[in-house]
């Protein structure tokens, strides 16, 4: 080998090793939980803060929206009343608060407010903000419409909530399912009932929230191709 | 035994100036006038009947005496000590009780005394006759005075037929046969009235179907002016013995099941009980897992239902309940309490030992100088530790040997300290010189008591 690298020997490897951690749930009780274990096999942290309306984590950034502010592990701002929808871009997010309307880029602690017009009903954002994304529905159904209000993509039978994916998919609910839709327009279909809600729970990970007559239910869907699973999430110890 | 006051005489208003008296049923107040005639009470039984000495006048008197004079007649009760003051428009309450002991024709004077001589006596006539002879054939016995249906199971028919005999050398008429207090008669019941020869008698059955939540029942059978007490124990039959069954034949760590409770048979009455699972780790050293839970509530018991004549069983309200199997080998034991059970349902199923299970692994050279590789996942046997690693140029050729580790101790010292079983975050850092760029991808082996597992191929990023 002409190769000049030096691997490093067995006795100089190191390993840590910790519990793994799948990203933040929101919990029934409005508090945000953090979510140890591996895929199928779960168990809830204590509180990390409470009365939180909605929250999303990614691999490097974790926001959680309360009545009157967005909160992050290392700082907190001001923003309108309402939840939030979260998209994440390295340490960097959209947040869009559908109650005012309003569209903002989280950074460094500080929520910067971002021009759009774009009609309909806005129920997910996706992207930088010189290239964003949305998803939205309008009188003609749920469309995905990029900058200059290009629609690129239609989803039919769109009836609940959407996330935009980073890798350009998409996961939308029907009124009685979930449905992963690969970039390549493939999908993978969940009979999960009635979703009322999706969040980013961490990098691989979405959760899930089916509205199942009385009862609500957290499931964790992981979506990195090749490892998509349902799994239902636990419910805080009384 | 009290006597219906439909037998009272039509007669004028036993009155004394502003003294009047009215005999009661509990309901109903009738005029009383000089005689009062108590009817035919059984011989060895004893009658009763309840009075009311009315002031009616519009000034207030005061009863000083109440007194029967007659064989077998006394005053069982006065709602009042003597001497009584009655207001204008109210009443004093007292009751006549007649011992009969042979058949025969009974009367007696009742006198009430008022301490203004206002005065009233009344004549008590009464007839004891020969009762008709009630007896028990098959389904119940005579205990304490009274027919003992015995033990019968909630929601559970049980007859007892009785036989009413005229035991005299004359026809009697029985004109009222009735039950109180759950009892009914199996159809066709005994039609009154009835005119029973000398000597010869009737046959009956009565039934009583217990209800859910008691534990006792009793009532009376009723028999002209006879009271017969019926009586009985009620027991709730234990739930019949669930099956408890799983959406899988076989299990596995790290996975999500559902469990359900069925019932071969619908119970009579509702119960209500707790599903419970226990883990018991068969790695040496684990004494638990604390991921392995029902998934509502993260609780290792959820309460149930079922309801009266229904086999569907809710667990915590729904038809099924989903557990986590954890990530320690062992086995996980589903035990039913709370309610009686015809048979112990308890069912385990096995969590056997596997090779790690990898859930995510990634390689990254976004750092200089080193390379590291990231690896989740659980060993439910708890032996992790040895491991190899492969790197391979961005041209595919293999880099030197394969790189052999054994992080045996970290593993020990951190699942020393997990409670919720075996998963685990691995990072693990190789120092290089050199264009780590051009290292390419990584295989990685990790090998526990079970056998080995393989990252596959890495990329780094």
């Amino acid at each position: 080998m002409k190769f000049l690298w030096l691997l490093a020997s067995a006795a100089s490897a190191c390993a840590q090793i910790q519990p793994p951690q799948l990203g933040v749930m929101l919990a029934p009780d409005r508090s945000a939980r953090p979510v140890y274990g591996v895929t199928g096999s779960v168990t809830l942290g204590a509180p990390a803060a409470t009365g939180i309306l909605s929250l999303g984590c990614s691999k490097l950034l974790c926001l959680m929206k309360t009545d009157s502010s967005i909160l992050s592990p290392s700082g907190i701002a001001a923003a309108p009343k309402g939840p939030a929808w979260f998209s994440f871009n390295g340490d960097s997010a959209l947040v869009y608060i559908p109650q005012v309307r309003q569209l903002a880029r989280w950074h460094d602690n500080q929520l910067d407010p971002v021009d759009f017009d774009v009609p309909g009903e806005i129920l997910a954002v996706r992207g930088a903000p010189d290239q964003i994304t949305f998803a939205i529905r309008n009188d003609a159904g749920v469309w995905i419409v990029g900058p200059g209000n290009t629609v690129l993509q239609s989803l039919p039978g769109a009836t609940g909530p959407v996330l935009l994916l980073d890798n350009g998919g998409v996961l939308f609910a029907s009124s009685d399912a979930l449905i992963l839709r690969r970039p390549n327009t493939s999908d993978l279909r969940f009979e999960t009932g009635p979703v009322a809600s999706l969040a980013w729970l961490g990098e691989h990970y979405v959760q899930v929230g089916v509205q199942a007559r009385t009862r609500e239910s957290n499931y964790a869907l992981r979506i990195d191709a090749g490892h998509e699973r349902l799994f239902l999430l636990p419910e805080p110890a009384q | 035994m009290k006597l219906a006051s439909a037998l009272v005489l039509l007669a004028p208003l036993t009155a004394s100036a502003q003294l009047a008296l009215f005999s009661f049923n509990g309901t109903t107040e009738t005029p009383v006038g000089p005689t009062y005639n108590f009817g035919s009470v059984a011989t060895g039984s004893t009658g009763t009947a309840r009075f009311r000495a009315h002031n009616t006048g519009n000034s207030p008197i005061t009863i000083s005496t109440i007194t029967v004079s007659g064989f077998g007649f006394s005053i069982a009760a006065v709602n009042g000590t003597l001497p009584y003051p009655v207001a204008p428009g109210n009443f004093l309450e007292f009751t006549v009780q007649l011992m009969t002991t042979v058949p025969a024709t009974y009367n007696a004077n009742l006198q009430i005394n008022t301490i203004s001589q206002i005065n009233l006596s009344v004549i008590l006539l009464a007839s004891a006759v020969t009762p008709p002879q009630l007896a028990a054939v098959s389904g119940c016995t005579v205990s304490n005075g009274a027919f003992d249906f015995g033990s019968v199971q909630v929601g559970a028919l049980h007859l007892c037929n009785f036989s009413l005999f005229n035991p005299t050398g004359a026809s009697m008429l029985i004109s009222n046969i009735s039950l109180t207090g759950g009892f009914q008669f199996q159809q066709p019941g005994p039609a009154t009235p009835l005119m029973l020869p000398a000597n010869q008698g009737t046959m009956f059955t009565v039934e009583i179907t217990p209800a859910c939540g008691t534990a006792s029942f009793s009532g009376s059978l009723i028999v002209n002016s006879q009271v017969f007490p019926l009586t009985g124990g009620a027991i709730t039959p234990p739930l019949p013995k669930p099956a408890i069954t799983f959406d899988s034949a076989s299990f596995s760590s790290g996975e999500q099941h559902t469990v359900a409770l069925n019932l071969p048979s619908a119970p009579p009455c509702a119960a209500a009980g707790n599903l419970n699972l226990a883990f018991k780790s068969t790695v040496t050293g684990v004494s638990g897992d604390s991921s392995i839970v029902f998934l509502q509530g993260s609780s290792p018991s959820l309460p149930f239902t079922v309801a009266a004549n229904s086999t569907a069983v809710l667990i915590a309200g729904q038809p099924t309940a989903m557990f986590q199997t954890g990530t320690t080998a062992g086995m996980i034991t589903f035990t039913v309490t709370g309610t009686p059970l015809a048979a112990d349902p308890t069912t385990s199923i096995t969590i056997p030992p596997a090779v790690i299970s990898i859930d995510l692994s990634t390689a990254s050279n976004q750092r200089a100088g080193e390379l590291d590789l990231e690896v989740a996942g659980f060993d439910n046997t708890y032996s992790a530790g040895a491991m190899s690693f492969t790197f391979f140029s961005t041209t595919g050729a293999q880099i030197g040997a394969p790189v052999t580790a054994d992080f045996s101790s970290a593993f020990e010292t951190y699942f020393s300290t997990q409670l919720a079983g075996s998963s685990f975050l691995m990072r693990v850092s190789f120092p290089i010189q050199g264009n780590q760029a051009l290292v390419g991808t990584v295989q990685a082996t990790l090998k526990n008591a079970a056998g080995d597992a393989p990252t596959g191929t890495l990329t780094f990023q």
